[in-house]
């Protein structure tokens, strides 16, 4: 099959501006949930350490229930059960941004709760056993000794997680938030050139997650030149 | 590095700076000044040419089509200006049933499970005024002259999810491999690049199509069903003053013949 490709959509300023308006808020949905989706992923990650079942099993629970279901399924739930009244800020309507952040964070909470499980658990016991003989307590043991460590092997998988989100965030366009994929659907229903169109839009993801990956690598390289010998 | 990444970072600015509001799924028409109220009606904006988004004249973006157009005569008799809500199709009676948005307009069939959820108005559609097709590529067309041809294993069709066009395809084409998705431009495309051999939809939307790029395709028209109805507005349920306006204002528009024009208007742009 021969497929003659016509990208004269990209010389046309409002599709182009139209894409990198959805590029733009892909990456601010992307980063809000990350930064804000680590700082909620602190609870269900401490909750899972505890020793105590009635303080680690809802977490597990949390966890295996987001990990288990797609992320479609939680973005529907969750607007159903967030019934929020139409109203717009900056021109955005708020009744389903509200909803379909709330999903992003959630989703990207559990992941990233499992993530620092794992890197507070990669550190060496030792590391503890020393501080608690040293007399520091739980607490300071915890947050001066194991989790800088720890944020040391959190970094390179939350540079991941980071690449999945902006990926993710794809599913936002049912919902009417503008981000790229919504975007994508304008251009596409008064344009023929809809296999163009998503070559170009998946080259646009690229031209996010490819620097963002790269810029990780260059973070954990940093961070590791204290362990080198 | 520096300077690329300073330009870079300067023309994104640029671009926010100069169209934010090109990321709003929300449109607003003042129809008259003194109107001080909005009534919010949501569609699914992907399907010319009923309801669309193109740019407008002051280069931000806007939604055109026939149900627009309905939509601001109901807003009118309302004494209302129009708020219009762009969503995904899935989405839409969900937020009627909720109360979220007043009614909605996007090409939606009075179904039986529908009507379950939300109550109709009446058909602004008559059988007369909307045809139903089947497209075909014009390279196919000797093997699929008609209805009947295409009505074997080896043929696929294509029609869009819960659509009237889907049952269609049930009923005239039962032996046919179905392919049913939510996105008309998909199958469009399917067909152009002949993934798929037909596809039902109706005959206003393959006008508007065949004009803004896909010539090469070629209709076959299909003979009306009985008791199928038309498109209709939908409305929470229980409201029923909203539902009598939205009635009078239909009548109104089948009899002056405003629909019928507004389809050949926006068919041809």
């Amino acid at each position: 099959m021969i497929i003659f490709l016509n990208f004269s959509f990209l010389f046309d300023w409002y599709s182009l501006s139209l894409l990198l308006q959805g590029l733009m808020l892909t990456l601010i949905l992307a980063f809000l949930a990350v930064v804000f989706g680590s700082i909620l992923a602190l609870i269900p990650a401490f909750m899972r350490l505890s020793k105590n079942k009635f303080i680690s099993s809802p977490a597990v629970f949390y966890v295996e229930i987001i990990r288990g279901t797609p992320m479609l399924v939680q973005v529907l739930l969750i607007y159903q059960i967030l019934n929020i009244p139409l109203f717009l800020i900056g021109g955005m309507d708020m009744g389903s941004f509200i909803p379909g952040l709330v999903a992003l964070l959630i989703n990207s909470s559990a992941y990233i709760s499992e993530i620092i499980r794992g890197g507070i658990l990669a550190v060496d016991k030792g590391q503890t056993e020393a501080a608690r003989s040293l007399g520091l307590s739980q607490g300071q043991t915890m947050f001066k000794v194991v989790l800088p460590q720890a944020i040391k092997n959190i970094f390179p998988s939350l540079g991941n997680e980071f690449v999945t989100i902006i990926k993710e965030t794809s599913i936002f366009m049912y919902l009417g938030i503008a981000e790229l994929m919504y975007q994508v659907g304008i251009i596409k229903s008064s344009s023929p050139a809809v296999t163009e169109l998503y070559i170009v839009a998946g080259l646009l993801y690229l031209a996010l997650t490819f620097p963002l990956s790269k810029l990780m690598n260059r973070v954990e390289r940093r961070l590791r030149y204290a362990d080198q010998r | 590095m520096k300077k690329f990444l300073l330009v870079l970072s300067i023309g994104f600015i640029l671009i926010l700076a100069n169209g934010c509001s090109n990321s709003s799924n929300v449109f607003e028409f003042i129809l008259d000044e003194s109107y001080d109220d909005f009534v919010t009606m949501a569609t699914s904006a992907d399907y010319p040419p009923y309801e669309n988004i193109v740019q407008g004249d002051d280069g931000k973006n806007t939604v055109v089509g026939v149900d627009i157009e309905i939509a601001k005569a109901i807003a009118n008799r309302l004494n209302k200006n129009l708020r219009v809500v762009h969503k995904g199709f899935d989405f839409l009676v969900e937020d009627v049933r909720s109360g979220k948005i007043d009614f909605i307009i996007a090409g939606i069939t009075p179904t039986p499970s529908r009507k379950e959820i939300i109550d109709f108005s009446k058909s602004y559609y008559t059988e007369e005024s909307i045809l139903q097709v089947v497209l075909v590529h014009k390279d196919n067309v000797d093997l699929y002259q008609s209805i009947e041809d295409l009505n074997q294993t080896t043929v696929r069709v294509g029609a869009q999810t819960g659509s009237i066009q889907q049952e269609f395809a049930e009923i005239f084409t039962p032996n046919a491999t179905a392919k049913i998705i939510q996105d008309l431009k998909e199958l469009l495309n399917n067909l152009d690049n002949k993934q798929i051999d037909a596809l039902f939809t109706e005959d206003e939307v393959a006008t508007t199509q065949m004009n803004s790029g896909y010539e090469d395709f070629v209709k076959i028209y299909l003979d009306s069903l009985e008791g199928y109805e038309g498109n209709a507005v939908g409305v929470q349920k229980g409201n029923t003053e909203l539902l009598n306006t939205i009635n009078e204002v239909i009548d109104d528009l089948l009899a002056d013949g405003s629909i019928t024009t507004w389809l050949d208007e926006f068919s041809l742009s």
